[in-house]
């Protein structure tokens, strides 16, 4: 369970998230708001790339991050910028050695990405970049999954395939989108975070 | 066309003026103390320029001065290309219509531009030549200037490091040829044959682009170095020519420099070598949140990426045990200091400089 206890994010002056505490019981949920209410930076702090002001943001009651919670967290969000000079392959690969995961071919397959394996990732169009990107939160098959508009840029066959794969996902689905797959579905528990942020303390 | 010229000459002035802050970050200590070196390292490439137009001047002692010639030139221009074509802006100047002769003729003026002094002064030394019987018998000098145009060409057209032409070559001449008679006329035809043909094959590129199967983080940050090797190979370089002219220097006088001077060389290589670091701080803030989400510890991470340099620093010491005859305490001092200095960057950024310089004036002081 993903818990976020007394958080607050500030950028200098500019105060991101204040005060906030809210725990992800439910296994899918979808985060909504307007534009640069902070939707990013909740979820880069939930998967621990960001450092937290004050607070303390937990899965399954671990600091989200050590090494031993970062494994069970997969993120993919345009604002994690890859390593461009690397290809997709390579990119992989060195994903799969961390993880000890098997390599992902089978999700490769189904968001067509094989042929672009080898090309680098400073020459992936934004759509294949997007597939990267959620091929690297996937393929360790994390218990929790950080989606920042995981459908934006794909193309018909793979936007398909990814939401099947998310509707029988095992593990909890965190995702960001204004796409109303997401927003009126009544799988995706919807989290406004305006208001969120705007309560001291929620139980979603 | 002026109208044209006008936009690239803006765009190059654009992007120089945006690449002067890091350089400067980069140079910080060299820019504010030894300003005076750098101007004399560009005066020491154009005097070169007498002993390589020498025709008695030994095989040895052209390949030393061309090669270090070409590679000042590389480097001048490499750094700048991307100013110079409007790389950043190349699908807008693409959409534009005018004629690529044009476009070919704003490039090679931004080229001499860019290039100065060691591109013009080859060229304009030929103009000294005051008939066809001396051309014909100083021939080795009008083909070392096309070579320095063909290295202009060079560090524009290709994106890879030209390891046959300037890395490779003048190693296999100095140690496989050192025994045979080669003259200058021959060599500097090679040298043009071998630019051609790294020009239009790049036959070594493979060494550039060998893809890896990626396990461990080492293997991420050594690819990340080698798409661009110019930040370290010219710390290489230029750590060879202080440790060569001092060499030269210490022949000369016939005796080996004090403890004082020793002390002082280590200071200004460890500030060399060890402001490598900004590259490492650059790379941790590019890629802050793949970083940040990857398995292994910053401080793992950090050890690593501090090898390079430290391992530069070590190679330096030999050659300045071995060649130079400095003290054994400075195959301690220069790693040291490289590692003090790395660290500095870190801290201080800017004012990285003041660490190493007190720990060195210690030293100084105890001498």
């Amino acid at each position: 369970m993903l818990r976020f206890k007394s958080v607050s994010k500030f950028y200098q002056k500019n105060v991101v998230l204040h005060n906030l505490t809210c725990n992800f019981d439910a296994k899918r949920y979808c985060i909504v708001g307007p534009n640069g209410c902070g939707k990013t930076t909740m979820l880069m702090l939930a998967a621990g790339l960001e450092a937290i002001s004050a607070g303390q943001v937990t899965f399954n009651g671990e600091p989200v991050n050590l090494t031993t919670t970062k494994r069970q967290l997969g993120i993919s969000s345009d604002k994690l910028v890859l390593p461009d000079f690397l290809t997709a392959q390579q990119l992989l690969d060195f994903h799969c050695s961390q993880h000890n995961c098997s390599f992902p071919s089978n999700i490769i397959n189904h968001l067509e990405f094989t042929a672009h394996l080898t090309t680098q990732v400073s020459a992936l169009s934004l759509g294949s970049l997007k597939k990267i990107s959620l091929l690297l939160a996937l393929a360790h098959q994390p218990k929790c999954l950080l989606l920042d508009e995981p459908t934006t840029g794909l193309d018909k066959n793979s936007r398909a395939w990814i939401l099947d794969y998310l509707d029988d996902y095992q593990g909890q689905v965190i995702v960001i989108s204004h796409e109303k797959v997401f927003t009126e579905n009544s799988n995706y528990q919807q989290v406004a975070l305006l208001e969120l942020n705007q309560a001291s303390s929620i139980t979603l | 066309m002026t109208k044209y010229l006008l936009l690239r000459g803006q765009i190059y002035y654009h992007e120089l003026k945006q690449m002067l802050p890091s350089v400067g970050q980069l140079l910080a200590f060299l820019l504010s103390i030894l300003y005076l070196a750098i101007s004399a390292a560009i005066l020491t490439a154009l005097i070169s320029l007498s002993v390589i137009a020498d025709l008695n001047t030994s095989f040895e002692q052209r390949i030393i001065y061309q090669w270090s010639y070409f590679l000042l030139l590389y480097f001048l221009i490499r750094i700048q290309k991307s100013a110079i074509l409007g790389l950043k802006h190349r699908y807008y100047l693409a959409s534009l219509p005018i004629s690529p002769k044009l476009k070919h003729a704003n490039t090679i003026l931004l080229t001499l531009i860019a290039g100065n002094l060691p591109l013009l002064a080859p060229i304009f030394l030929l103009s000294f030549i005051p008939d066809w019987v001396t051309f014909g018998s100083q021939l080795h000098f009008p083909l070392f200037a096309l070579s320095v145009l063909l290295i202009a060409w060079l560090s524009l057209k290709n994106n890879t490091l030209p390891w046959l032409s300037l890395l490779l070559t003048p190693f296999v001449l100095l140690f496989a040829f050192k025994a045979y008679t080669v003259s200058a006329v021959a060599l500097n035809s090679s040298i043009i044959l071998l630019l051609l043909i790294e020009i239009y094959y790049e036959p070594l590129s493979f060494l550039s682009n060998v893809s890896w199967k990626v396990k461990y983080y080492w293997q991420i940050r050594w690819i990340a170095i080698m798409k661009v090797p110019e930040n370290i190979l010219i710390r290489i370089f230029f750590c060879g020519l202080l440790i060569g002219l001092t060499a030269y220097v210490q022949y000369k006088m016939g005796q080996t420099a004090n403890g004082y001077i020793q002390i002082l060389f280590c200071w200004v290589l460890a500030i060399l070598i060890g402001s490598y670091q900004f590259d490492n701080e650059e790379f941790y803030q590019d890629y802050a949140y793949y970083l940040a989400s990857l398995l292994n510890q910053f401080r793992v991470r950090y050890c690593l990426d501090i090898l390079p340099g430290m391992l530069i620093a070590l190679i330096s010491c030999l050659a300045m045990y071995l060649w130079l005859n400095f003290s054994i305490k400075m195959i301690v001092l220069l790693p040291l200091g490289v590692l003090l200095t790395m660290i500095s960057v870190s801290k201080f950024h800017r004012n990285f400089f003041i660490p190493p310089s007190l720990f060195y004036a210690v030293f100084m002081w105890i001498e």
